[in-house]
């Protein structure tokens, strides 16, 4: 139970990892990109898509382990 | 009227570091380490902080972090927690554990949630913990400040470095008076604990035997090298070294037990001494210790124009001293009672 429970915590490890990739270099872009480039709008939809995610991530129920915490 | 004393009134250990601190933390910017064994998330660190000007180091692990730390002295460690070989916990503790990296701030960030990583994160020494994911503006505010600290940090050391090398100088004007303040910073420390005293006192009183005449520096060299007895207008000269020495060490916070050492160890029992006459208990522990390993090695040092005091004469001058109510009989017989290997 303890090593199903780490295993778990290691993949929502990684995947917060990169989803955290995502948003990060698409919040530079933004920054980065003329107000009224074309592209803002698609990328905007890849960062909100990332954030949905990550909001996801944190509302995945979170295994007990032995301990029952 | 001109006193002949150096005016060195202004220049303060305080004065010295909010000088160098105004000058180096306008802009807080610095070498930072990236730590992180995946290269994506180290290149959007890297990107984020090279935009907010800073330089940038990339390390894949711990391992690889504590040779970077140790060659390039950044002025921040940003590092993950999971990596391989080394990770970050075991990175902090040994970089915190390490007088020489002790001092560099470092920032854990890390995908984990739960927050029993940031108490351990704590506990190894952590700066500050940061999760993802990382916003540009959190991770530069957060870096620019601990930048602004470490700077700050940066400049106590050299102010301290400072103050300390200028009472040195005072041992390279007056060859006379070699190794006075060695020996003096070793009869403190011995005397110290042979009397129980907490290691911040005793620690004050190593720092204090090498600072005691700091303030010798803003004394002209006619009145510090005389081989003569000193006039009564030359005395009076001689006697601002404690005063020009407490001014000197400022506001230093390092420093802040040695002072009453540097102002007061001139200072006697009955209100007969200098330069504030205090009477008593009002005189400083820690000066008063001073002040009898002061006397007992100007006695039992060998000078041009005086033959070494016997050990023994100079306990029976410092007895003469506390029954005229200069000091405290009871420290002069805990001094004399030290192991003469404890005075050596």
């Amino acid at each position: 139970m303890a090593d199903a429970t780490r295993s778990f915590d290691r993949w929502l490890h990684d995947v917060r990892n990169q989803l955290s990739i995502i948003l990060g270099f698409s919040e530079i872009l933004l920054q980065e990109l003329e107000g009224d480039d074309a592209r803002r709008h698609d990328l905007q939809e890849i960062h909100d898509a990332a954030e949905r995610a990550m909001g996801a991530m944190g509302r995945v129920p979170q295994k007990e382990d032995e301990s029952g915490r | 009227m001109s006193s002949g004393i150096l005016d060195l009134a202004s220049l303060t250990g305080a004065g010295l570091t909010a000088g160098l601190a105004d000058a180096r933390t306008a802009n807080p910017v610095g070498t930072i380490l990236v730590v992180d064994d995946l290269e994506s998330n180290a290149r959007l660190l890297e990107r984020m902080l090279v935009s907010d000007g800073h330089r940038v180091l990339i390390a894949h692990d711990g391992l690889e972090a504590l040779e970077r730390v140790r060659v390039d002295h950044p002025d921040l460690v940003l590092m993950d927690v999971l990596m391989p070989t080394l990770g970050g916990f075991e990175t902090c503790r040994r970089l915190k554990s390490d007088p020489a990296t002790r001092l560099v701030p470092v920032v854990l960030v890390t995908a984990l949630q739960e927050g029993g990583d940031r108490l351990l994160g704590l506990e190894v020494g952590a700066d500050d913990f940061i999760c993802k994911p990382v916003t540009s503006q959190e991770l530069t505010a957060r870096v620019r400040s601990l930048v602004r600290i470490k700077r700050y940090t940066d400049d106590l050391d050299t102010a301290e470095s400072v103050i300390l090398s200028l009472a040195m100088t005072i041992e390279a004007r007056d060859a006379t008076t070699e190794g006075h303040c060695q020996r003096l910073s070793r009869y403190g420390v011995d005397f110290g604990r042979t009397l129980g005293l907490a290691p911040e006192e005793i620690a004050a009183l190593a720092l204090g035997g090498v600072l005691h005449d700091l303030g010798k520096v803003g004394v002209p060299d006619a009145v510090l090298l005389k081989p003569s007895r000193l006039t009564r207008e030359e005395f009076v000269i001689m006697q601002q070294h404690t005063l020009i020495g407490d001014r000197l060490c400022g506001e230093l916070r390092s420093l802040r037990r040695v002072r009453p050492i540097v102002r007061h160890h001139h200072e006697r029992l009955d209100g007969s001494g200098y330069p504030d006459g205090l009477r008593g208990d009002a005189i400083p522990l820690l000066a008063q210790i001073m002040s009898v390993v002061d006397v007992f090695d100007a006695l039992t040092a060998v000078r041009p124009y005086k033959l070494a005091v016997a050990a023994e004469d100079a306990y029976d001058e410092l007895f003469r001293e506390a029954d005229r109510g200069w000091r405290r009989r009871d420290l002069v017989e805990a001094f004399v009672a030290l192991e003469p290997g404890e005075r050596s």
